[in-house]
């Protein structure tokens, strides 16, 4: 069963693009790969900088944000919990 | 509470129900990581971790009074054999709580199901005709059974992956082996054939816990 991206998912999908970035990538970059609006960019990287899953940081003038170790075990374990959800046909 | 057991599977079904209380145990924590995973912690979730975890109880408390029935057994000299008695036991308070535990567990799962889609499916399986001729509890854990396997079932059909086969096969095995229990009382070969049914299930959702375990490639789409 195809259900719509769940916020968790959305919050994956963001981190996956900095994992594949080399754990380093500008907001227009998540922004693409993630399919986001704008206005719902800025929410879940305030989310994902509270929940200490993604760091920023200025470098020449520029923000980055990388992912943190947090982040990374986020990703792992997401991963896992995915097809245990898909095996239920649950939402997630 | 009066089973028909084959002899040569005497001992083999406390086994079996040892082996339900790990792997139930084992998606029961499985559940309760999805539930924590998630940042809305959605209900659906924590009825997955909730039905395991009653499941989880359900199969320790079978698995002691099995042993106990069996212990008891073993202290037993004169005991007649085929002969059921009619003494409400320990071991039979802990059937009657399996019982109890295991229906609550499978309505969690109803509830679950019924969270992410209608319950249209449901009337279609809470039709019961009773019979007193069919073991009456394990008839009635078919009847709520039922229902989840109907929605695995669909499950599979609408997304055919391995998981969803998994699910699919654990809890259609597991709705057989309430089937043949539900026919101890014409034979006994039932007993023991419900028991395979059962094993066959939980190394259903065994093999789908290990898989889920395995690492995997990042699915994100390229841009």
């Amino acid at each position: 069963m195809k259900f719509r991206r769940g916020r968790t998912k959305v919050l994956f999908d963001m981190l996956c693009v900095v994992q594949e970035a080399n754990g380093k990538c500008r907001s227009t970059q998540i922004l693409y790969k993630a399919n986001l609006s704008h206005k719902l960019l800025k929410q879940y990287l305030q989310l994902l900088i509270a929940s200490n899953f993604l760091v920023e940081s200025k470098e020449r003038g520029i923000v980055y944000y990388k992912l943190t170790e947090e982040g990374q075990n986020f990703i792992n374990e997401f991963r896992k919990v995915e097809k245990l959800a898909t095996g239920f046909g649950l939402p997630i | 509470m009066a089973v028909l057991i084959p002899l040569w599977f005497l001992r083999l079904d406390t086994i079996i129900y040892a082996f339900a209380t790990i792997i139930t145990s084992l998606l029961s924590l499985y559940s309760f990581r999805l539930f924590n995973i998630t940042f809305a912690y959605k209900k659906i979730h924590i009825l997955l971790y909730g039905a395991f975890s009653l499941l989880a109880v359900a199969f320790f408390i079978l698995t002691a009074a099995s042993a106990l029935s069996y212990a008891d057994s073993a202290y037993c000299i004169n005991c007649p054999l085929n002969i059921p008695s009619q003494t409400f036991t320990v071991e039979d308070f802990g059937y009657m709580l399996y019982f109890f535990f295991s229906a609550i567990a499978y309505i969690l799962f109803i509830q679950m199901y019924s969270k992410v889609t209608s319950l249209k499916e449901l009337g279609a399986v809470f039709i019961l005709p009773i019979s007193m001729l069919f073991q009456p509890l394990h008839f009635i854990m078919l009847v709520i059974i039922s229902f989840v396997a109907v929605r695995s079932i669909q499950n599979y059909s609408a997304d055919k992956n391995e998981f969803t086969f998994l699910v699919m096969s654990g809890f259609l095995f597991l709705t057989l082996y309430h089937l043949s229990l539900a026919f101890n009382p014409f034979s006994e070969l039932f007993y023991a054939i419900g028991h395979i049914f059962l094993l066959i299930g939980l190394i259903s959702f065994l093999i789908m816990v290990e898989r889920a375990g395995r690492p995997q490639k990042s699915r994100l789409k390229k841009k």
